[in-house]
């Protein structure tokens, strides 16, 4: 479809044909405080080529994992990408259809969606997967609206301190203006503790979500948690990394296989790039008894007239469109292109790949936490075993003056975790993924040990000075 | 069951009462009118044993290929027993509207709502109005 835009003529003909006056006419509804009064704060037109260097010189001023040395993490986290992924991911049919689901011109684009639920499915051990929402947040506030309807009568939601902030967030405001109560346990330990987890569950409590490895990169008890939540007759959501999933116990096998019931990821470490937050790519796939409660697009295979196999949006009285008020969720997208990556990504590495991914994540990780703790500077928080992310206490207290030195010196250091937890204002979260070299890492702990010395140096000749 | 015994709800919802000692207990269904309407059915969400039900509420819904619809309790009470065949077995709607494919029971609490429901007479002919 080619994309033109509305000549005055034209706009003057959709505004006669719907009945309004004028375009300020039509946008009458939106609050003037919602407004922008004024022109946009634009520069004069540019040609091609000075444009061109404008946006590089704007460009340039960003800070990247391209040109610095990069341990953010936090749920977004500087994977690998093979160059298959972009060959493929930026074909002309995948990179700008839009919402291309009808069956009958569309079974490529339908076939790549159900490779990818079937991947998501082998790498979860669950029956079921949609084929993506947006982003992993709203995919975890999505398994909470299934396991709050699946379960009639019971209004609690438990969730660790140690689940992502950000996605706790997400599912209060999903939740505001419903007679829901989300429990936050604390994890003061970097995990959560099943004995206060078993005292937390009662008989109105619907799911328990549960993050491995959680928002500090430490491993929970996903066993003992599943067992837990079950006998208190509550959902297991589970958040995954799907990195991890190449060491990891997939959350379908938890608790010798009784498995998560629902179980939500952000799939952004699977073949898409960092980009100022997003676009991500939202993960959910679910036991079988609970298809009926599960939001989003599903692609089906089924046979045509001529006996061939083809593919279909299948189950789509789930959907808002067709359930209205009654419809689990009003999401009625997905995330094609990003699934689309995943899917490539995920077949590129193959079981095989995957393992050695996650085996390169989890030993580099902890060569640089063991190395860090050896610093003057750093202690790690908690002492439970990590996979790709560990949390450092600065013995210094600044966290911030120590992440602007290391950008100066050219490493992304890492998420201060003082914006979420406040009794961890001293604490760093670092990433180490499969791209770091040893040389980078070494690297990246001689400049902690430089500064501890330079810091040292300068306490000292600022001592000499007061006694001069 | 005779259908030509039974009462009818303008939602299309049969019931047919049953006196069970001091209790009165009402037998729901659909009707063949309905069911035919409905198409491929391939899903329904069954009330629960002991809910408590009001006239014209939405108690459980079925599914088809293209839509949902709500199925609506006739009568005031509460729900004593459950069809539980149908979830696995939605071909006894179009099979035995009016027997196998009885939905549920509801134990009545206040017959008022009775008084609304018509005769199969009555019902067949608004049946005919909507057909048209």
């Amino acid at each position: 479809m080619p994309y033109l835009y509305n000549t005055p003529d034209e706009t003057r003909e959709m505004l006669d044909a719907i009945g309004v006056g004028s375009i300020e006419d039509l946008l009458a509804m939106v609050p003037a405080d919602f407004r922008l009064r004024r022109a946009l704060d634009l520069p004069p037109a540019m040609g091609e080529m000075e444009l061109d260097q404008h946006m590089q010189m704007l460009a340039g001023q960003n800070h990247d994992a391209s040109d610095k040395v990069c341990f953010l993490g936090g749920g977004a986290y500087d994977h690998f990408i093979p160059a298959v992924v972009d060959a493929i991911g930026g074909r002309g049919e995948f990179y700008t259809s839009y919402t291309p689901y009808q069956a009958e011109v569309a079974q490529g684009n339908l076939q790549a969606m159900f490779e990818y639920q079937s991947l998501v499915c082998r790498l979860t051990g669950m029956d079921i997967s949609n084929s993506s929402l947006y982003d992993g947040a709203s995919a975890a506030a999505e398994g909470v609206m299934m396991a709050l309807a699946s379960k009639p009568g019971r209004n609690r939601v438990l969730a660790p301190a140690s689940l992502h902030p950000e996605y706790r967030e997400t599912i209060e405001t999903y939740l505001a203006n419903l007679d829901v109560e989300v429990v936050t346990l604390p994890t003061p330990a970097g995990v959560l503790s099943i004995d206060e987890l078993r005292a937390a569950l009662n008989d109105q409590t619907a799911c328990v979500l549960l993050q491995q490895p959680n928002f500090f990169g430490c491993l929970e008890d996903a066993d003992a948690a599943t067992a837990a939540a079950h006998e208190a007759g509550a959902l297991l959501i589970s958040v995954f990394d799907p990195i991890s999933l190449g060491l990891l116990k997939r959350p379908g096998d938890y608790n010798a296989g009784d498995g998560a019931d629902i179980v939500v990821a952000e799939g952004h470490s699977l073949g898409s790039p960092l980009a100022m937050g997003g676009p991500y790519l939202g993960i959910l796939a679910c036991k079988e008894a609970l298809v009926r409660r599960m939001p989003g697009r599903i692609v089906g295979q089924t046979t045509d007239r001529r006996g061939k196999p083809c593919f279909v949006l299948t189950l789509q009285t789930r959907e808002q469109h067709i359930r209205r008020d009654k419809a689990t969720s009003n999401v009625c997208s997905n995330q094609a292109l990003f699934a689309l990556r995943a899917a490539v990504y995920l077949a590129q590495l193959g079981p095989q790949g995957l393992q050695e991914t996650a085996g390169l994540c989890l030993q580099k990780t902890r060569y640089l936490a063991d190395r860090l703790a050896t610093t003057e500077r750093f202690k790690p928080a908690f002492k439970v075993p990590v996979f790709k992310e560990f949390v450092l206490r600065d013995r210094e207290c600044d966290v911030d003056a120590f992440i602007a030195a290391a950008l100066d010196a050219g490493f992304l250091a890492g998420v201060p975790l003082g914006r979420w937890y406040p009794d961890l204002d001293d604490c760093l979260l670092i990433a180490v993924t499969e791209k770091r070299t040893k040389e980078e890492l070494d690297r990246f702990v001689a400049f902690v040990e430089a500064l501890a010395k330079d810091t040292e140096a300068a306490e000292l000749g600022e001592m000499a000075e007061s006694f001069g | 069951m005779n259908p030509e015994q039974l009462l009818y709800a303008k939602s299309h919802e049969w019931v047919h009462v049953e006196e069970a000692g001091v209790k009165q207990v009402a037998t729901v269904g659909i009707s063949a009118f309905a069911v035919e309407a409905l198409t491929d059915l391939v899903f329904i969400e069954l009330p629960r044993t002991g809910r408590p039900v009001t006239p014209q509420e939405s108690f459980c819904e079925i599914e088809s290929v293209k839509a949902v619809s709500d199925i609506y309790a006739p009568v005031a009470g509460e729900v004593v027993q459950v069809n539980d065949k149908l979830a696995d077995h939605l071909e006894l709607f179009s099979d035995d509207p009016y027997g196998e494919g009885w939905i549920c029971k509801i134990e009545i609490t206040d017959p008022a709502g009775l008084k609304a429901l018509m005769d199969y007479e009555a019902y067949q002919k608004m049946c005919a109005e909507e057909a048209q």
